[in-house]
């Protein structure tokens, strides 16, 4: 193999798809990256065996096509301190050599045979999706996964295509968010499937700065998620996603207003007596006034006020504070509303259109 | 001058009557009760095969004179009653003239005494209960009695008799309770012309139990003083790391004499029970004095068992005595700690043991210095310099938060001395488990209710196991509910458990709780539950910890005196002291 190219280029390919499989006891030959040059293009493919991503540099001077697998943290960070505009690697009896004007590296390289298969994008069923929209919908439900050690209820993300519409949920079985998104949807596919929070993590990641259209192509047991230079291919967790709906309560009563900042405020304020093994702030909803109130037995107590409209009957529910501090995190609307019916009813906050956040309550044994 | 005399029937009838002789050391715990109610300072024991060839024991004490040695053998003889008040006021081991009487039924038994102070001694056989006549007999001062082939006119009983090994086990079982509880009087012991425990007199009884059960044990005792008006209790207890199986290392005694009895093992045990895991049981040796009113021995033949008159009073006199030695017992000492393996064959002298503490140190500072990022470099790098000044503000007290995760399992804690190991799973464990305890205790526990159940599937057997805890859990904090057949629905999980895999939970109640267990007291359950649940709560070994994590796992150290062991008993932290590193380092 030997090839040149842009060093920019490149370089971005190697952020996508970089530590993707480092980490510590995995097989060896996953923390390579495949390097196939053809046509003008060089693939660069790391997998996990879970989740592979691969990313395509164009407009590349394929001198010699052929493919090596060679050390990915060496060659990403040979690649990025590059001072050239301009690289070339070559590769003759497995040593892979990147030379410049002032400088060479020879690295030794495995045996591509060894390297597992890349799973292929099939360019048709898919469907389509604004990056801004998909970005929104991983940002507003995977962070309920992301910080969470247990597993509780599913540890996937669950992603339903319907009609023009795609739905995105994550839960912990004491939370759950809900968004909905137009899409694209030429073939009418109808489908849902449960993304384990490692791929929809390595999405994020992927997705470019600029606009664009991706694809999205569900299979039995994997997703493909496809923009125009890279390609994700996650495995499926298997099995049936919760009948979620049912569980979001509907004939809620009382309804509020926040104005997000002072309510995150308020929240943060109040939240500041609670210790991790005591995360309960109750909310007091009264005429025009929530109050927000905190009793830790082993710090203090702290009352917090905020105004509301609000003239129904009064109502006081406990919640984990860090819960909806979570959420007004990445909610990115002015207001955001909150729906309660009682203490032990799950309370739904909206923002926006079409995004639903759904609290379980705690509640205190013996009072 | 004979002072024994036949009881009367009607005193008779209200001892506690049944078959006391049941093998070799049955015959020799009476033999060495009469000598010791005899106030003799010297016991020897002499066995031919393990007792069941020839038991004999002599001793120093005041003797019988003719009168006396005559009706020794005779039944309801004693010296020690008087009347049926006296039952309730028993100063002396013995009391119901019975035991010599029965060993002369069942074997060739023989006795020689001569008073202190007297010229003449004399001697009387018996065999089979056949008595001989009385001769005299030229002896040493005081009373040797032996019994030969016990049980040789009960053929079917003598064959009941184990092998010379496990009677010798018996017998070195009876000596040892008797040598703790008269640490003052010499016993020796030889079978088949051997030496088999010699125990020279002792000034108390921490000499004593250092003589027979080793330099190690002795040194880290944990004295036991309690005195109310009734009821003194004094003794040693072991840190919670030398721990037993069974609880055949758990010597009582009351007045003297070697008792079972469940209430004060109840009370022993749950002065353990944060510090041990199931089914591991502590060492303890408690001399109780209860005055004579307060207790009554004449419950069961052996006498081995008695009953309190308030048993409530002794319990928690027992358990708060111990309670309060452990907790003010600081048990993470460094050496305590590193020679963990030796805890199993205590008696290694210290020697060894400092040997074992430099070798465990040098096998650790080698292993790290093997693996070249014994911490994770990037993420925990600002935490290996030492704190800023900004820090020393908050906390004044703690000039030392350097610490770092090593494979993530440990963490390695600067301290101002040394440094801590910290095993933190154990430490996790039990910091969660005291607070789990203080949130019921203070009905402030706090229950997360799940939006949607966690459904778990069991085998009939173990649903049924499950939901008869249903109450339990319930008062933890865990809601169950049935969902279809053995299916159970998890709807609400202790907000304090919030990284707890309720699957995991179940699988560990199951198999550590047997369905018979749960008719015991809803305390004991509760608490075994607790166990488990901080258990499966905590952060598992292997799992990385963010600094802030491991700093209020840190912080939740310091609050807590008991948490230096983790509920099953295993040590949360190895100290090293500066100094040893020193030494180890070849700079001192
Ligand atoms: N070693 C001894 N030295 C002096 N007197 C003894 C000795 N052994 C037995 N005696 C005397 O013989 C009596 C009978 O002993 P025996 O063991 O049969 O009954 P006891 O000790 O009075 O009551 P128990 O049946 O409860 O043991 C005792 O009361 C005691 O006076
Ligand atoms: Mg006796």
């Amino acid at each position: 193999m030997k090839i040149k190219c842009n060093k920019e280029d490149i370089k971005k390919g190697f952020h996508i798809v970089e530590c993707n499989a480092s980490g510590s006891n995995i097989r060896p030959i996953l923390q390579n990256v495949k390097i196939t040059a053809k046509n003008n293009t060089l693939e660069l493919s790391t997998t996990d065996l879970e989740v592979s991503i691969s990313y395509v540099v164009d407009s590349v001077e394929v001198i010699e096509p052929g493919v090596v697998v060679c050390p990915e943290v060496k060659v990403a960070s040979i690649v990025k301190e590059w001072s050239e505009d301009c690289i070339e690697i070559t590769e003759e009896n497995r040593i892979c050599s990147i030379t410049g004007k002032g400088s060479y590296f020879k690295i030794l390289c495995m045996d591509p045979e060894e390297f597992p298969a890349i799973p292929q994008f099939t360019n048709e069923n898919y469907i389509e999706i604004d990056k801004a929209n998909l970005t929104e919908m991983v940002r507003k439900t995977a962070f309920i996964l992301s910080g969470e050690k247990a597993k509780h209820g599913s540890n996937g993300v669950f992603l339903d295509v319907n009609k023009n519409r795609a739905k995105m949920v994550a839960n912990d079985g004491r939370r759950l968010a809900e968004i909905k998104r137009k899409i694209d949807n030429p073939n009418g596919l109808r489908n849902s499937c449960i993304i384990p929070i490692k791929g929809i993590l390595q999405v994020l990641r992927m997705l470019s700065d600029h606009d664009e259209i991706i694809k999205i192509r569900i299979e039995e047991r994997r997703v493909f998620v496809r923009t125009e230079k890279s390609t994700l291919c996650s495995q499926l967790i298997e099995g049936q996603y919760p009948e979620y709906e049912e569980v979001i309560p509907t004939n809620l009563d009382k309804r509020i207003t926040l104005d997000k900042r002072t309510f995150f405020s308020a929240v943060r304020r109040g939240s500041v007596m609670t210790t991790e093994e005591y995360k309960l702030l109750r909310f007091k909803i009264l005429e025009n006034l929530l109050e927000l109130r905190c009793t830790s037995p082993d710090v203090g107590e702290a009352k917090v006020e905020m105004p509301i409209e609000y003239s129904g009957e009064g109502l006081e529910i406990g919640l984990n504070p860090d819960y909806i501090l979570d959420f007004l995190k990445v909610v990115d609307t002015d207001k955001v509303g909150l729906e309660l019916k009682d203490h032990s009813t799950a309370g739904v906050f909206k923002a926006g259109n079409d995004y639903t956040y759904v609290v379980m309550p705690m509640s205190l044994e013996g009072s | 001058m004979s002072k024994i005399k036949v009881l009367p029937q009607t005193v008779v009838t209200k001892i506690a009557a049944g078959e006391v002789i049941e093998r070799p050391a049955s015959v020799l715990k009476e033999l060495i009760e009469n000598s010791i109610d005899a106030d003799a300072t010297r016991i020897e024991v002499q066995l031919e095969d393990g007792g069941k060839k020839l038991i004999k024991v002599s001793d120093n004490g005041i003797g019988m004179d003719r009168d006396d040695v005559e009706l020794a053998f005779v039944s309801h003889a004693t010296s020690k009653l008087w009347s049926d008040d006296d039952l309730f006021s028993i100063n002396t081991l013995g009391f119901r003239g019975e035991a010599l009487p029965s060993v002369g039924a069942v074997s060739q038994a023989r006795i020689i005494s001569r008073p202190r102070g007297t010229l003449i001694g004399s001697e009387i056989q018996i065999e089979g209960g056949n008595l001989h006549k009385i001769k005299e007999k030229g002896a040493p001062e005081g009373t040797q009695v032996e019994a030969r082939n016990l049980f040789y006119n009960t053929p079917v009983r003598r064959k009941f008799l184990k092998s010379t090994h496990t009677e010798m086990a018996h017998i070195s079982e009876t000596v040892t309770r008797f040598a703790l509880a008269y640490p003052k009087i010499h016993f020796s012991t030889v079978n088949n012309g051997k030496n088999v425990l010699s125990l020279p007199p002792t000034k108390d009884l921490k000499e004593r139990i250092t003589t027979i059960f080793g330099d190690e044990m002795g040194k880290v005792l944990i004295t036991i003083n309690s005195k109310e008006p009734n009821v003194s209790i004094y003794g040693y207890v072991l840190p919670p790391t030398y721990n037993r199986p069974n609880t055949k290392m758990q010597f009582v005694f009351l007045n003297g004499r070697y008792i079972r009895d469940n209430i004060i093992s109840h009370a022993i045990n749950a002065a353990y029970l944060n510090l041990l895991m199931s089914k591991r049981y502590p060492i303890v040796f408690l001399s109780l004095q209860v005055d004579n009113k307060e207790v009554d021995v004449n419950v069961h033949p052996t006498k081995i068992e008695v009953r309190f008159k308030n048993a409530g009073l002794i319990h928690d006199q027992v358990y708060s005595a111990l309670h309060t030695a452990l907790t003010g017992t600081e048990f993470h000492s460094s050496l305590k700690a590193t020679s963990l393996p030796e805890h199993t064959n205590i008696g290694t002298s210290s020697h060894e043991k400092k040997e074992s503490v430099m070798k465990s140190m040098s096998d650790f500072f080698s292993r790290s210095l093997e693996n070249k990022t014994p911490y994770h470099k990037d993420e925990h790098k600002q935490t290996y310099f030492p704190p800023s000044k900004t820090e020393h503000l908050f906390k004044r007290e703690s000039a030392f938060t350097s610490y770092l995760q090593i494979h993530n399992s440990y963490i390695v804690e600067e301290t101002t001395d040394g440094l801590n190991i910290i095993d933190q799973h154990a430490l996790h464990e039990i910091v969660l488990y005291h607070e789990i305890w203080e949130q019921i205790k203070s009905s402030k526990l706090l229950k997360q209710n799940l939006l949607i159940p966690e459904l778990i599937e069991l085998t009939p057997r173990d649903y049924v196991t499950i939901m008869s805890l249903k109450n339990e859990l319930d008062t933890l904090g865990l809601e169950i509910e049935e969902f279809g057949k053995s299916t159970i629905a998890i709807r609400a999980h202790p907000q304090i458990l919030r990284n707890l895999d309720c699957r995991e939970l179940i699988q560990g109640l199951l198999e550590e709780i047997d369905s018979d267990e749960i008719k015991s007291d809803t305390d004991s359950i509760l608490r075994k539950i607790v166990k488990i649940m901080a258990c499966k709560g905590a952060v598992k070994s292997g799992q990385r910890l963010s600094s802030q994590e491991i700093q209020s796992l840190l912080e939740k150290k310091k609050d807590d005196t008991i948490t230096s062991f983790c509920p099953h008993g295993r040590p949360t932290t190895l100290e090293f002291k500066i100094s040893e590193l020193e030494k180890q380092f070849k700079r001192k």
